[in-house]
């Protein structure tokens, strides 16, 4: 996946000078944050009216984001008993006898459409990055045998109503950002994926009035809906546990730095999309659920000009920049998980729970 | 290091209160508005804005908006007297808080683009490679001009520039590349600006970080003023760095450096400089991109001052020697204040806080 055009280029000094001090040890970085300090940003729940669940949130530099969610009532395809069918079911854990137990959902019944401004509906890149942030919604967060059976489920598996009817999500993501060039090529995902969290959170299913596997009637009071993901406090829910988060991890010289700014961006050494989930109950397990590597835009960058006309091209001449070549390694790779599941992800996760129980 | 989720910003708080007081507290005048006039209040808006009280000096108007017609006023930046011509009815072109100096009206916009003059010192950086000139970027709303022959070639100035040069542009200046300019000419035409890097102060830059700070418009943001250009030795501060530079472009475009002794050895053949040979001083050195070793405690020194000017372009403060100074200062006071201060890992990092860049802002002002 192509890194976002950053239409400021930077030069081979200040691109030099960046890669030094964030490869020393402790990483310097040019906003004196530690590698594991996230800037702060504002959200907001609740916002737009005629959805089911909404949030907004905005970013340190500028950027925000908005998500609606809703959720309509449609009919399940049926499918036949016979095992033709059942090539149809390409479900994550999809087992043959699945009609004797809990109905099993289908990742399709969970839809997000992403607006990025500047992008064309059909752009590949959009789609890619809808993709990314849709399939980590589908995976069951928790997949431990000591769960029990109604918490090991996924997000769709909890929006079946009985074998005709099952709920469908449509979750709409915009992006609203200042014009091209200030935002230096910050890739979006890291803001996108918090706001979708956060809608997620305040979002509630109309209660049904109809019981077993009669036609579907929705109870017109909102007070009586039930919350799409458990809230503290209330028992009733459609999935357990919280939707996941992806954060934005890059490695430079052997050092792991969280929530990179768009400078930070333009000289690492590998980009990271990593999406986290709280594990069970407590906060402080936290598993992940992907991890995708993003391309750096550190390669295509004008190599420096050393001061002594001579000596071999390739020679590594200290303080002259050299763009990035080969990938990352598989022990850097370790250390940014083990970075994800110490204390950054519980850290994460913790914050969030409790901007959600105090009502944010 | 917990993630701090805000609130959302309301509405009132983008706009700083620092522009009302420091625009009209510079001026001399206070007691220049006797204009007879009735209750504003009564009055509807499209009528003149001027009056007895003396907090419309500050108010805010849009572009099409009359803000006085009294004969007394001479128009200033930002107003126009060309829409009614048979009149002597002020209108403001700009959206901002009206200010008069002396019989002066103007209108200091709240957020506007650098408008390049001619004279002034700016960071750029290369857009394009064209024949025989580049493009630059200085955050207005033309890209500038450089010309080749208005940077120093190595080998004097007045040698002469060949085809050879022209194919070699890119050995001089690449895309991307940040240099340090001074606006030569504006053109008529378009009002694009000229650069020219003909002095050995300017040229291209290294050992450092670059900052923006454009924007701000109004009171702050970086304003025209005696020295652009100055060091500041940061060896006070937590983590004992050595000399930073510091090159404020009017432009909005700030950049922070390693300050590098000049190097008399590197001058061609290890000559004096003197003025009969000036001519030799460049040499192909100036257009390397490489960095010298700079050491962590002069880094950890560059990102505070980073964090210290970002704060006073967002606190509406005037950026220029004496301010940077000035906040410099009191960020290293509030980072030795705090318990281990001194540490490496905590550099910088209580800037991080909103509490304590209001402190810096306040310092300033008060300072």
């Amino acid at each position: 996946m192509p890194a976002s055009a950053s239409t400021s280029q930077l030069s081979p000094a200040e691109l030099s000078y960046l890669h030094s001090s964030l490869s020393s040890h402790p990483p310097i970085r040019p906003d004196a944050r530690l590698p594991t300090d996230f800037r702060p940003f504002s959200a907001e729940t609740n916002v737009l009216p005629n959805t089911m669940g909404s949030a907004h949130v905005g970013f340190a530099d500028g950027r925000e984001a908005v998500v609606g969610v809703r959720a309509e009532v449609e009919r399940t395809a049926q499918v036949a008993a016979g095992s033709d069918a059942r090539e149809d079911d390409t479900e994550m854990g999809d087992t043959g006898d699945s009609k004797t137990e809990r109905a099993q959902g289908k990742s399709s019944w969970i839809s997000l459409t992403l607006t990025l401004p500047g992008l064309r509906d059909d752009d590949p890149g959009l789609f890619f990055l809808e993709e990314m942030l849709r399939e980590v919604l589908v995976v069951p967060s928790s997949t431990t045998s000591t769960t029990t059976a109604a918490a090991a489920g996924s997000l769709q598996d909890g929006l079946v109503i009985n074998s005709r009817w099952h709920w469908r999500l449509h979750i709409d993501v915009v992006l609203i950002s200042p014009p091209e060039g200030s935002a230096a090529g910050s890739y979006p995902l890291p803001l996108l994926s918090m706001a979708i969290h956060l809608a997620l959170r305040d979002t509630r299913i109309p209660r049904l009035k109809s019981e077993g596997e009669e036609d579907p009637l929705a109870d017109d009071d909102w007070e009586a809906s039930v919350h799409l993901y458990a809230k503290p406090g209330k028992s009733r829910c459609f999935a357990a546990g919280v939707p996941p988060i992806t954060l934005l991890v890059m490695v430079v010289g052997g050092n792991v730095v969280f929530d990179p700014n768009g400078t930070e961006l333009a000289v690492a050494d590998g980009v990271f999309a990593v999406s986290i989930a709280r594990a069970g109950s407590e906060n402080d397990l936290v598993s992940i659920l992907a991890v995708r590597m993003l391309e750096t835009s550190a390669r295509d960058t004008f190599k420096g000009v050393p001061r002594n006309e001579g000596g071999n091209e390739w020679d590594v001449v200290p303080g002259v920049w050299r763009p990035k070549l080969g990938g990352v390694k598989r022990a850097v790779l370790t250390k940014v998980m083990k970075a994800v599941l110490g204390d950054v992800g519980k850290e994460i996760v913790g914050s969030l729970e409790a901007f959600v129980v105090q009502g944010g | 290091m917990v993630l701090i989720i805000l609130p959302p910003l309301a509405e009132s708080d983008t706009i700083p209160q620092n522009i009302y007081n420091g625009s009209s507290s510079d001026d001399s005048d206070s007691g220049g508005m006797d204009i007879d006039s009735d209750n504003l209040e009564n009055r509807p808006r499209k009528r003149v804005r001027l009056g007895k009280h003396s907090m419309t000096k500050g108010s805010i108007v849009v572009p099409g908006e009359p803000v006085t017609d009294e004969t007394q006023w001479m128009r200033g930046h930002g107003t126009t007297t060309l829409l009614s011509p048979s009149s002597t009815l002020i209108t403001a072109t700009l959206a901002g808080p009206i200010t008069p100096t002396n019989k002066l009206l103007s209108v200091l916009p709240i957020r506007a683009r650098y408008n390049p003059e001619v004279g002034d010192l700016v960071i750029s950086r290369i857009v394009s490679v064209e024949k025989s000139q580049w493009r630059v970027d200085v955050s207005a709303p033309l890209l500038a001009k450089l010309s080749m022959s208005s940077i120093n070639l190595p080998g004097g100035t007045l040698r002469r520039r060949t085809a050879n040069d022209e194919l070699q542009m890119r050995r001089y200046f690449q895309e991307g590349d940040l240099l340090v300019a001074e606006v030569q000419s504006i053109s008529s035409g378009d009002g694009s600006a000229t650069l020219h890097a003909r002095s050995l102060r300017y040229g291209k830059l290294r050992n450092g970080t670059f900052l923006a700070v454009s924007g701000t418009g109004g009171g702050g943001g970086i304003v025209r003023s005696r020295r652009q250009q100055f060091t500041l030795d940061t060896s006070s501060g937590a983590q004992g760095g050595g000399e930073v530079d510091v090159i404020l472009g009017v432009n909005g475009y700030v950049w922070l450096s390693k300050h590098i002794e000049e190097r008399s050895g590197s001058k061609a053949g290890g000559v004096d400089l003197g003025i009969s040979n000036l001519d030799e001083a460049v040499s192909a050195e100036a257009y390397s991109s490489q960095n010298d070793m700079i050491e962590e405690g002069t880094r950890r020194e560059i990102s505070r001052l980073c964090e210290v000017i970002k704060c006073l372009a967002e606190g509406a403060i005037r950026v220029d020697e004496e301010s940077v100074r000035r906040g410099y200062e009191v960020a290293v006071d509030l980072a030795l204040s705090r318990e281990g201060g001194g540490s490496l890992e905590a550099a910088g990092r209580e800037l991080l806080e909103a509490e304590s860049r209001r402190r810096i802002v306040d310092g300033v002002v008060a300072g």
